[in-house]
């Protein structure tokens, strides 16, 4: 399984595309948010005295929320891919099961979808420390800690989350737009049942992520569980899928 | 006689009202080329996708390797390469990539054999090069050197030569029988090409409608056809005579130039030597006489317009 599971991590990383604009998008908005706030501050400084510290190091929102997108995409690919192309029989072909290949392809797509994520939030960080933000409080461990557990928790769950859809869905550009619409839009319709039910607010997606990673007053044992079982859900219902399917 | 390597028994398999495959019963041995003939619809698809597991029959067995294909698939298939429909691969990785990604499905064993495989496909120049670039020739050359990645016992290929240019055909053709011929191993192919068929295989079933209507070995179905003589002589007037007055001839006719073509009954035992001697003994110079059996197109045309009549 991990010979398997390494050829298909190199298969994902060949997407060179797919892959270096999930690296690079992010980066780029970084840079550009850097040359800005540095312009800025070169023009008028007392105006704009503040580029890196804590102020800079709160776009790893912006940077989050790129990355889940781009981990949306990389989950619906890789799990619609097989058999929207073709690949899945002869796959199958080798004698490897359905079910070990859906298991072997989780960790796998875990990795690549929080992987390309990092390079921002690094660069994000050493801008925070090296850009000048005099008077305002550096960034700490502890803030570092806590954001990149909400980046990694982001992307990697809205990445399996749409790795299910797509095992169901089976048609890549289907599977994108329907994790993408799920992931954007479709969550956070689950916000409007608080209306109705304050109580269901702690096991909604969002509320399980932000309490987990941000702390809050409801129970992190309820977080902690909303957080498996909202990709679990989806999973499971690919996993049937894959299972029943004719290659 | 080895067991048969595929063994298919009273398969059936419908689609809602459908029935895409009647009763099929047919066995492959080892070692040779058998050729799963039929025209397009017929059903050879679907039968090979129930030969690999990839679809269950609605009703029947079918062993691989002394394996039922349903209930142990993964030991039916550990030595069977298969390409169905057409050779299918990750566009964005090279031809080696490919063959290294399915390797590791395979096993430790079969990544060692890559270099090897690429070189016996002819693709080892362009083994670097993107699938997305290769011709449909290259392609199916890659599908056989994938599908020869388990060192399989077996080969099960689906119309493999679909696409392909002349030169591409005959390379193909090449690479098959030195699978059958040099390795030993047995080879299902399916078709719709009746040259191809012909050029190829050992054994052949045809197949139509979902049935099967006559399986055997190649020699043996195009002997099994109707059998004609072609008779040259100093009289052939009275050759047609003579031989039309035979109960073991069933029809006689004379060409412009005079050769007469003398279709023997289908379950006459005459003999080309009998026919020389009753024309010697009526005092004819007979200057030619050959036989001429159907081709395989006449055969196949024939028994799928009788099925088809039936």
């Amino acid at each position: 399984m991990i010979a398997v599971a390494r050829a298909d991590l190199r298969r994902m990383l060949a997407r060179r595309g797919l892959v270096l604009a999930s690296v690079l998008v992010p980066v780029a908005i970084v840079l550009v948010l850097a040359a800005v706030l540095m312009f800025l501050h070169t023009r008028n400084a007392v105006e704009h005295p503040i580029v890196g510290g804590s102020s800079f190091f709160s776009f790893v929102s912006i940077i989050g929320i790129i990355s889940v997108v781009f981990g949306t995409v990389i989950g619906a690919i890789f799990g619609a891919e097989d058999v929207a192309s073709g690949t899945l029989r002869y796959i199958l072909l080798t004698g490897f099961s359905r079910l070990r290949l859906f298991l072997t392809r989780i960790p796998v797509l875990a990795i690549v979808a929080i992987a390309v994520a990092l390079p921002a939030f690094v660069l994000l960080l050493i801008g925070a420390l090296i850009l000048p933000h005099a008077g305002e409080p550096s960034v700490t461990a502890s803030e570092v800690g806590r954001l990149l557990l909400s980046l990694v928790l982001n992307v990697g769950i809205y990445a399996l989350i749409a790795y299910g859809i797509g095992v169901a869905i089976r048609s890549t550009g289907g599977a994108i737009a329907v994790a993408l619409g799920l992931n954007l839009i479709g969550i956070s319709l689950f916000n409007l049942i608080t209306l109705a039910v304050p109580g269901v607010k702690p096991w909604l997606l969002d509320s399980a992520l932000t309490r987990v990673s941000d702390g809050g007053d409801t129970s992190i044992a309820i977080a902690i569980v909303a957080l498996i079982v909202w990709p679990s859900v989806f999973l499971a219902i690919g996993l049937v899928r894959a299972l029943r399917t004719e290659a | 006689m080895a067991d048969p390597i595929i063994r298919c028994e009273g398969v059936t398999r419908t689609f809602g009202n459908r029935t895409a495959l009647d009763n099929v019963t047919l066995t492959v041995e080892p070692g040779r080329c058998f050729g799963f003939l039929g025209p397009n619809g017929a059903g050879k698809t679907t039968l090979i996708r129930c030969l690999l597991g990839l679809a269950r029959p609605t009703s029947g067995s079918i062993t691989v390797r002394g394996f039922d294909i349903s209930r142990e698939p993964t030991a039916a298939l550990a030595r069977v390469g298969a390409i169905v429909e057409e050779p299918r691969f990750y566009g964005y990785l090279s031809g080696r990539q490919n063959l290294e990604l399915w390797a590791a499905y395979v096993g430790d064993d079969a990544i060692s054999r890559v270099p090897t495989l690429l070189s016996r496909v002819g693709l080892d120049a362009r083994a670097g090069d993107k699938v997305s670039a290769y011709s449909l020739g290259m392609r199916q050359r890659l599908g056989v050197a994938r599908a020869l990645l388990s060192d399989p016992e077996v080969l099960v290929l689906d119309e493999p030569t679909n696409g392909l240019d002349p030169d591409g055909v005959a390379e193909f053709r090449v690479l098959i029988r030195s699978l059958v011929e040099q390795d030993g191993r047995a080879v299902f192919i399916s078709s719709h090409l009746l040259d191809e068929i012909e050029k190829i295989c050992d054994d052949l079933a045809i197949v139509n409608q979902g049935r099967v209507i006559t399986s055997g070995t190649l020699a043996d179905l195009i002997a099994a056809g109707g059998r004609e003589l072609r008779v040259e002589c100093d009289d052939p007037a009275r050759a047609e005579a003579l031989l039309r007055g035979l109960p073991t001839v069933s029809a006689v006719t004379v060409s412009a130039n005079g050769t007469l073509s003398v279709q023997l009954a289908p379950d006459s035992t005459e003999t080309r030597a009998g026919v020389n001697r009753k024309l010697i003994e009526a005092g004819l110079a007979v200057s030619r006489l050959e036989p001429r059996e159907d081709s395989l197109e006449e055969r196949y045309l024939s028994l799928v317009h009788e099925a088809g009549q039936a």
